[in-house]
């Protein structure tokens, strides 16, 4: 069981705990609720933004502590976990009021400002988000339970990452649908190690019933699935997993399944994406 | 410089010897006006940020930062792709 369930889930996975949504967790909490009011203010003072260009050009021990600092700082604030579409589901039947919202990584990374709404807010966050139009330029368009799982269902199938995202941890406001690099979460976690735990699960393939189609290679966000022609079919580098579950859904021959990563004796306690300095070849 | 020796010098700290992007604001349009350097960037090395933000108000000054220039090649694609031309790369 990961930290987060042992100390949040109340006996399930911390995230399909309905007390870690309810909006009493803001309003009895000052510190939380101030960082609720300020996430949409302080994009411009992102502190990874800060570090970042601090260590540029960068100095390796540096690097490295100030990578561990910044990987406790959001198990602290801001977590984020990816989860299949299953739970996925079941989060949108915990969570309310559900809308949703422009992404701003998009708008952040890659100037993306279509007005495609790829982010669901919850509860609090969307009092204060309105505050922040940058955020929502195309408005907040709210979501009944069954609009939320259509609309997380259709993003699956599109190859889109879900991440579940804590205010405060384990207060949960928002999920995510994200992909490489146009995500702050999945690159910040891929690139430096921090941000974005490894989910509850691990992709399995069955190379007895993989046909070596090569969809799922190309679907995968963290690079984990790789083809290998000798034997001319995929197969999932459990190491680099983070259990979304996209590859899973687009395998028309019903071939990767899922595990519970507590199940895999060597990949129990493997939550994070090893710090590395990049370049230099050197790893935590 | 060959690229295993920059791998080198990087592994021991030694930054002089990265590549550096420099940006020019005063020359930039704005990153939602134009964003090419965004969209283009093979490594998505840039990040933008808003300036003079204010509550309540949609703000249009987003500029940009070569935020994970620790992961640039020095490829260029981005100045090809700068109108303006408010960007260049010192190696």
């Amino acid at each position: 069981m990961c930290k987060f369930c042992a100390e949040h889930g109340a006996g399930k996975r911390w995230y399909l705990n309905t007390k870690n949504y309810v909006d009493e967790m803001v309003k009895n909490d000052k510190e939380r609720e101030e960082f609720v009011r300020n996430f949409a203010a302080t994009v411009e003072k992102d502190g990874a933004y800060r570090i970042l260009e601090a260590l540029t050009p960068f100095k390796s021990e540096s690097w490295m502590d100030r990578s561990r600092e910044l990987r406790e700082w959001y198990i602290y604030w801001h977590q984020g976990q990816p989860v299949t579409i299953e739970e996925t589901k079941e989060i949108m039947k915990i969570a309310s009021p559900i809308a949703k919202v422009e992404c701003l990584c998009r708008r952040v990374l890659r100037a993306e400002t279509g007005g495609e709404k790829y982010c669901l807010l919850f509860g609090m966050l969307l009092d204060y988000i309105r505050d922040w139009p940058d955020f929502t330029p195309t408005g907040v368009e709210p979501l009944t339970v069954d609009e939320a799982i259509d609309e997380v269902v259709r993003r699956d199938r599109e190859g889109l990452v879900h991440t579940v995202w804590t205010f405060k941890t384990p207060y949960i406001a928002a999920v995510c649908q994200c992909a490489t690099p146009v995500c702050l979460a999945l690159r910040q976690a891929l690139d430096f190690g921090y941000m974005l735990h490894k989910g509850e699960y691990v992709g399995v393939i069955d190379t007895a019933k993989c046909d070596g189609c090569g969809e799922c290679v190309s679907r995968c966000q963290f690079g984990a699935i790789k083809f290998d022609p000798v034997i001319g079919k995929a197969y999932i580098d459990m190491w680099k997993c983070y259990g979304c579950g996209v590859c899973r859904a687009v395998c028309d021959r019903g071939a990767i399944s899922m595990r519970e990563r507590q199940s895999i004796p060597e990949l129990k306690d493997e939550w994070f994406e090893p710090i590395k300095v990049p370049g230099s070849g050197r790893w935590e | 410089m060959s690229g295993l020796n920059r791998l080198k010098s990087r592994a021991v700290g030694g930054g002089s010897e990265m590549v550096e992007i420099r940006f020019d604001k005063e020359k930039c349009i704005g990153a939602l006006r134009c964003g090419e350097c965004l969209r283009r960037c093979p490594q998505a090395v840039f990040r933008s940020y808003p300036e003079n933000r204010r509550r309540g108000e949609i703000c249009d000054e987003w500029y940009l930062a070569p935020t994970y220039q620790v992961l640039c090649t020095g490829c260029g694609i981005c100045i090809e792709h700068c109108k303006p031309g408010a960007l260049s790369l010192i190696c």
